[in-house]
């Protein structure tokens, strides 16, 4: 299974972005290869729909599960369709947030906030 | 004619200004292009609505059935606004921006562009105004459509209510105007915010001068000084007392009971008059 977290740092020490869609990296762990592979989030700088974006990222990389601490609507919907199963991080590194989830201590995210929109 | 007031952001009375003008030139239009919180039409008493109509704006609709799953729409899309999972993509409506470019990079025609409703708008006639007003759909991003709408209703002498600050939707709104009305407070922040509409209607190079509103303190020269510095005059100042604070909080037109702030929206049109002939 991938676990995936938006980071600060390309290291396992790092803190987790406070966003999602504007986050500069995402943490990509395998459960089953114990590898972590970190990337630049090509929304980081989007037009638009940084969330929508960054979501399919994660979808894409067939990412099962998301550490994240708040999720836009529209980024829900992309992580729903995609079956991608969201816990609401802790304030701690990464590696501790990916010990954190293996012992059940994470819980669902369930509230969102609506997108923000330029253009008002 | 086309007067359009600004004001870089909410508060400032630009409502109270635009209204009360229009209310003092006859057969004047007032339209409101405040489209996300349109209450000018609340202080003319427009109860009979003349016309009322929906606007709509392209969307892209997509079906399934057609889709090859190549992502050559998600891919083009700059803003995102669709996603691709499963085995076709889905769109964000509120992030689509209406290009049509997914509809023309879709090799298999699985994509047609669809009526999206966006506001709608309002034509009222009280006496010999009429008053316009957009109302954009909540959540709707962007209201363009609507405020253009608006200003096709354009006629005689037209007063332009703007949206506040100086974001794509005011910009819209003073695309026809003659003439630009910046309306402020005399505070720091109301001198902060009016800066930033200078340099917009700057860029516009449309003719602009100045009011400012909620007087209290005849001493304070904060926004003259300022004004001096581009070579202007303030147009009006008007006064703030609590009888008119009162008669705004009731939805009244101030330039209906009062006879000098009457002569005072009128000399306000005077000067603009002779500052675009
Ligand atoms: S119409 Fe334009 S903005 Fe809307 S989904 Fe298609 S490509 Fe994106
Ligand atoms: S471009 Fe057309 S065929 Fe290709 S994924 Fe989009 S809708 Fe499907």
């Amino acid at each position: 299974m991938k676990i995936a977290m938006a980071t600060l740092e390309e290291n396992m020490e790092t803190k987790l972005d406070q966003t999602f869609g504007r986050a500069v990296y995402f943490l990509i762990h395998d459960t089953e290869t114990g590898e972590n592979k970190f990337m630049i989030n090509p929304a980081k700088d989007a037009t638009g729909g940084a969330g929508i974006k960054s979501a399919q990222t994660l979808v894409d990389e067939k990412v099962e599960t998301l550490i994240v601490f708040r999720l836009g609507t529209n980024a829900v919907k992309v992580l729903e369709g995609g079956n991608v199963k969201c816990f609401r991080a802790i304030e701690d590194t990464a590696e501790a947030n990916l010990k954190a989830f293996k012992e059940g201590k994470l819980t669902k995210l369930e509230d969102f906030h609506p997108g923000y929109h330029h253009a008002k | 004619m086309n007067i359009a007031v600004l004001s870089g952001k909410g508060g400032t009375g630009k409502t109270f200004i635009s209204t009360n003008l229009a209310n003092t030139i006859p057969n004047s239009t007032y339209l409101d292009c405040d489209v996300e919180e349109p209450n000018g039409r609340i202080f003319f008493n427009a109860k009979d609505e003349m016309k009322t109509e929906t606007v709509y704006r392209m969307i892209p609709s997509i079906d399934k059935d057609k889709c090859n799953g190549c992502r050559a729409c998600t891919e083009f899309c700059q803003f995102s606004a669709l996603a691709f999972f499963g085995d076709s993509p889905m769109l964000f409506p509120e992030v689509c921006h209406s290009c049509g470019g997914c509809e023309k990079v879709c090799p298999t025609g699985a994509i047609t562009e669809v009526k999206s409703s966006v506001g709608i708008v309002e034509v009222n006639k009280v006496a010999d105004l009429k008053i316009v007003s957009g109302l954009l759909n909540i959540g709707e991003a962007s209201s363009i459509p609507v405020i253009n709408r608006v200003l096709s209703e354009i006629e005689n002498t037209s007063i332009i209510d703007c949206p506040p600050g100086s974001a794509c939707s005011t910009m819209e709104s003073i695309k026809k105007a003659d003439y630009c009305v910046l309306v402020t407070e005399p505070t720091i922040f109301g001198l902060h915010n009016l800066k930033m509409i200078v340099e917009l209607v700057q860029l516009f190079k449309i003719p602009f001068g100045f009011v400012i509103n909620k007087v209290e303190d005849p001493n304070n020269t904060m926004i003259e000084d300022y004004v001096k510095t581009l070579g202007k005059e303030v147009l009006i100042k008007v006064p703030f007392t609590k009888e008119i604070a009162n008669k705004v909080a009731s939805g009244m037109l101030i330039s209906d009971s009062d006879s000098d702030l009457r002569d005072l929206f009128k000399s306000l049109l005077n000067k603009i008059t002779e500052e675009i002939s």
